[in-house]
């Protein structure tokens, strides 16, 4: 480089440098060991006695003023980031406060849903984790040799009669029989499968269950509630389709399925190429059920449904491991501004 | 709703089409189609299959639909939606003979139908290329000809059948349970313990099949095969499903049969097969058809049916006419002269047996996307019954939320060491009896140990800021009573130079006092009231009126980081507490507030906060506002060296100033160690 543009170039590159790694590149390539006016130094030395003459002072010249120039801008990139700091200081200042903890995020999937069915007038109710098989199975319609059950995936407390609930259906059974109708009510809660942990499945998992029984109630009630239900979790844009599913406990039954929100339907890993998730089940309650705990099935209808929750919650919350939400290593990010005082 | 594992079954688009001769649709209306309907499409894949590229359909069967695990009932689904009629393979009419199998069944109420036939002199060669691909398509491997043929008559009719050597069948076939054998080695040489509820098939000297699960390996057909006898049989499902349970057995075979086959089909089965096997193995029927029917004569009940039905469930009109078409279309046989219409379903629909079942047929081919969803219901107002607790719960969140605690859901499988460690109530840990991890087998008795484990994980992670909690169900029994309680677990983890239990208590007892719980007291723990993990000295019971509601304690230091402060309270419990309503109330202020201090001498470091309540239980609750600690102040008089004097100020309302003087006057008297403070 010539001499006499090496201190045009430098001012020219500092100009549009605003962060210090370029600032600290920038100055390597100037004055460090190895750096230009190194370089200069080293090619005078070379030179004849006449030329050294002429081009040692402004050698001496160029250095000054590339130091100082190099000087300058780091005071002003200094006082920039000090700037910044103080900046961020005094909002983190006004921002700061205690700590403030976090919901599961279960719980929290779990209270965005009650709030919708809360506003539509439900009850929220619940029922023990140790069920009998009475309500956990038959009281479903699901008799003893039905070919839905299957018994290894049922956790036992003492065969066969006493099980770890495998769906929240259960606390619908024991509803029903308990209370009078007419009732609208969700019952969201823990179930058990016997079934070894893995990235995807758990032998706990969540459901949502809800079922209500009136005079009349239609399918149409209920896809109205489950869109309902989904707008409020996804968005106005959802898609939600509704096909036919069999279930024991209902008749007829449903399948709501959700368009894929990955591929919006094309088809994906997430949806198994098929472009629709399955969000669980529902249906009109089956009148064998109604009249199992005691209602009379000509003169009340239900529609009942359960969605399992932990794909939504690990969609929602970009969650791969589905034993991160259990005990595992969920992690809470602390708010930004935590215990900055 | 009830997770169950899926069941698929396969077909091919070249067999829709060819069974359906007047289809029209493409793959992807088929697909959906099925979906729609009931049966989900699992995965449509390219295939090649007899020369041609074809479209291999996987669907996913509901389980009460017996009829559709095979291809022609598939076809028939299809078939009724695009209202065109099906072709099934004929069957050539099988000839008299004069003799019949040698067959007894033993144990008949077990067998609702069994059909059976001999062929002699058959030749099993290779088979033919398409069968190969066919049955392979289909997921099942090809073994020889009479083999696949057996398979592939099972594929097209959803029948199950079997195939004896009759060369190595020693006297007689029975279909027997309780067989006097022990073990019975299977088709795959794998050895089965028998038990007195296995349904099996034997000769005179072995068992040779489990009937509707595997054939065995005594009376198998190979390429040197000669006379055959060929048995299609429909079995009690209950006890098909209990035998492949217990003896750990599923096949094609038990998959189907432990479903509701309708006996009806099995002649057609089995005039199907060996149509097949006199076309490609050549030989000769040998005896006349066996068929043990006991319920042939039996009428299939008529379901009295109001049309009305379909648009009542799914509340979008749908015309009589339209379900009586549809009804027609899937062979149910209709009586409409009258109202209600009376319906006969063809025997295969064993899954139909009551009105609303008819609806669902009416409504699914209707479509389920012909009823609209972008409306909310206005459904009836109801009596709300959600419990006390519930509410107490979603009270309690938002304000532990608020002090700082993270909410964590753990596992309540944990070990019973754990239980052990952690529980601080006299009752027993439940095991469960099968566990899915050996390690985790008892069900907690105390939510510590699934804070416990945070704790650990978040330090190993170092993060060691950590104040969680957990609301979820604790379990134990008392003799053969199982008991669930729903707990509140919370836990502060402090470095060994933070904190003292106190200020833990305080976030406990203002979430308590937020949620309108007053009345709680502290007591001291003694040995057996205390969790294992408990320090000795920093354990006290959470009481209410005698009643212990919980526990707050600091662990021992289990952690080298420091220790943790634990409170574990019984939310059934804390309901029974009087909640005490006034203490969220607004008040009306009708009087000048008049604030006096008050000094108590106690010794150092008392409790201020109990000396705090100790002043409070003295004041009606309507007249006091507030009570603060303003000053503490060590006296130093030589005397009395371990004395402090707390300086409290006391806010009277809605009381008069002489009356606020005299009420504060009276607390001189009553409260130890209370002194006149100075006026303000
Ligand atoms: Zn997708």
């Amino acid at each position: 480089m010539d001499i006499d543009t090496v201190l045009n170039s430098l001012i020219q590159r500092l100009n549009t440098t605003n962060s210090v790694d370029e600032f600290l590149k920038l100055r390597k390539e100037y004055i460090g060991p190895n750096g230009i006016v190194k370089q200069h130094e080293q090619q005078l030395a070379s030179l004849p006695v006449e030329q050294k003459r002429i081009i040692g002072p402004k050698l001496q010249q160029l250095k000054k003023d590339v130091e100082r120039v190099i000087e300058e801008k780091n005071g002003e990139l200094h006082s920039n980031t000090l700037l910044k700091r103080q900046e961020s200081e005094s909002e983190s200042i006004n921002f700061s406060q205690a700590k403030i903890g976090h919901y599961h995020p279960i719980t929290n999937t779990i209270s965005m849903m009650n709030q919708l069915f809360i506003e539509m007038g439900y009850s929220i109710m619940n029922g023990p984790e140790i069920e009998t098989d009475t309500y956990c199975f038959q009281r479903l319609n699901v008799p003893v040799d039905h070919p839905a059950r299957d018994m290894q995936d049922t956790i036992y407390v003492q065969a066969p009669n006493i099980l770890l609930r495998t769906q929240t259906s259960s606390i619908e059974s024991r509803v029903l029989e308990e209370f009078k109708p007419p009732m609208k009510v969700i019952c969201p809660g823990r179930v058990y499968r016997n079934e070894k942990a893995n990235r995807s499945n758990h032998f706990i998992f969540h459901q949502y269950q809800g079922f209500v029984v009136l005079p009349h109630v239609t399918l149409k009630d209920l896809f109205g509630t489950f869109n309902a239900l989904f707008k409020r979790m996804y968005g106005d844009d959802v898609e939600v389709r509704y096909r036919n599913k069999y279930y024991p406990e209902v008749e007829p039954g449903v399948g709501p399925d959700m368009k894929c929100f990955n591929c919006k339907g094309t088809g994906c890993a997430v949806c198994k190429n098929v472009g629709w998730i399955e969000m669980g089940g529902a249906g009109m309650i089956h009148p064998h059920v109604l009249s199992m705990a005691g209602i009379d099935p000509q003169k009340w209808m239900g529609f009942a449904f359960g969605l399992g929750i932990d794909r939504w919650v690990m969609a929602k919350y970009n969650i791969t491991d589905i034993r991160t939400l259990l005990g595992g290593n969920v992690g809470y990010k602390p708010n930004l501004y935590e215990n900055t005082i | 709703m009830l997770v169950t594992n899926p069941i698929y079954m396969k077909i091919l688009y070249s067999d829709l089409k060819k069974y359906i001769p007047g289809l029209h649709a493409t793959p992807e209306q088929i697909a959906e189609f099925y979906t729609m309907t009931g049966l989900m499409l699992d995965s449509r894949t390219d295939v090649s299959y007899n020369n041609h590229v074809d479209t291999l359909f996987s669907l996913e069967v509901r389980q009460n639909r017996a009829d559709c695990f095979c291809v022609l009932g598939l076809v028939r689904e299809l078939a009724a939606s695009v209202n065109s009629p099906i072709q099934i393979p004929s069957v050539s009419e099988i000839t008299k003979s004069e003799t019949f199998p040698n067959i007894t069944i033993v144990d008949e109420r077990f067998v609702r139908r069994l059909t059976a036939i001999q062929i002699n002199n058959v030749t099993v060669k290779q088979s033919p290329q398409w069968l190969k691909e066919y049955v392979e398509l289909h997921g099942i491997n090809s073994i020889n000809l009479l083999v696949d043929l057996s398979n592939y008559t099972m594929l097209l009719t959803g029948y199950p059948n079997h195939i004896f050597d009759m060369d190595k069948v020693q006297g007689s076939l029975q279909w027997r349970v309780s067989s006097q054998h022990k073990s019975m080695i299977t088709l795959g040489s794998n050895e089965v313990q028998l038990h007195s509820e296995v349904l099996t098939i034997e000769d005179d000297n072995s068992p040779l099949a489990l009937a509707g699960a595997i054939g065995g390996d005594i009376a198998r057909v190979d390429e040197n095969t000669h006379n055959i006898l060929i048995e299609v049989g429909v079995y009690d499902p209950a006890l098909v499903m209990r035998n492949s349970r217990s003896l750990s057995i599923s096949t094609e075979t038990s998959r189907r049969l432990e479903k509701n086959l309708d006996p009806h089909g099995t002649r057609y089965a089995l005039e199907l097969l060996v149509s097949l096997v006199l076309q490609e193995c050549g030989g000769i029927i040998s005896s006349e058809v066996f068929d043990f029917f006991p319920g042939e004569k039996d009428a299939i009940p008529e379901i009295p049916y109001d049309p009305h039905l379909a648009e009542h469930i799914a509340g979008v009109p749908i015309s009589s006419d339209d379900s009586l078409g549809i009804l027609q279309r899937l062979n149910f046989t209709v009586d409409s002269t009258a109202i209600p219409w009376k319906i006969v379903p063809p025997t295969y629909r064993t899954d139909i047996s009551i009105a609303e079942d008819i609806a669902e047929e009416v409504i699914r081919f209707v479509g389920y996307n012909k009823i609209p969803s972008d409306e909310i219901p206005a459904l009836d107002v109801v009596t709300n019954i959600t419990p006390e607790e519930e509410i107490l719960v979603t009270n309690l969140r938002p304000i532990l939320i608020s002090d700082g605690y993270d909410e964590i859901l753990s596992s309540p499988l944990i070990t019973p060491a754990q239980n052990v460690e952690t529980n601080y109530a006299k009752d027993e840990s439940i095991i469960v009896e099968n566990a899915v991890n050996e390690e985790f087998t008892a069900l907690r008795q105390s939510l510590a140990a699934g804070l416990m484990n945070q704790v650990t994980n978040y330090l190993k992670q170092g993060i060691s800021t950590i104040q969680i909690f957990e609301i979820g169900t604790v379990f134990s029994k008392k003799g053969t009573m199982f008991n669930e309680k729903l707990h509140l677990g919370l836990l502060h983890f402090v470095s060994p130079q933070e904190q003292q239990i106190g200020t833990f208590w305080l976030h406990v007892d203002r979430l308590l006092k937020h949620a309108g719980i007053t009345s709680i007291d502290l007591v001291p723990s003694e040995s057996g009231q205390r969790p294992q993990i408990a320090n000795e000295s920093s354990c006290w019971l959470i009481m209410h009126n005698e009643e212990q509601i919980g526990v707050i304690y600091k662990t021992k230091p289990l952690w080298k980081e420091g220790s943790a402060y634990i409170a574990e309270i019984n939310i059934h419990e804390l309901i029974k507490v009087d909640i005490d309503q006034n203490n969220r109330a607004t008040t009306e202020l009708t009087q000048r507030m008049s604030s006096y201090d008050i000094n108590i001498v106690r010794p150092e470091n008392s409790n201020t906060f109990e000396l705090a309540a100790e002043i409070e239980t003295q004041l009606p609750v309507n007249s006091l506002w507030s009570i603060s600690l303003t000053d503490r102040y060590k006296l130093a008089d030589g005397k009395q060296p371990n004395l402090t004097r707390y300086t409290f100020r006391i806010s009277y309302i809605n009381l008069a100033e002489q009356d606020a003087k005299l009420l504060h006057e009276k607390l001189y008297t009553v409260i130890p160690g209370a002194e006149q403070g100075e006026l303000p």
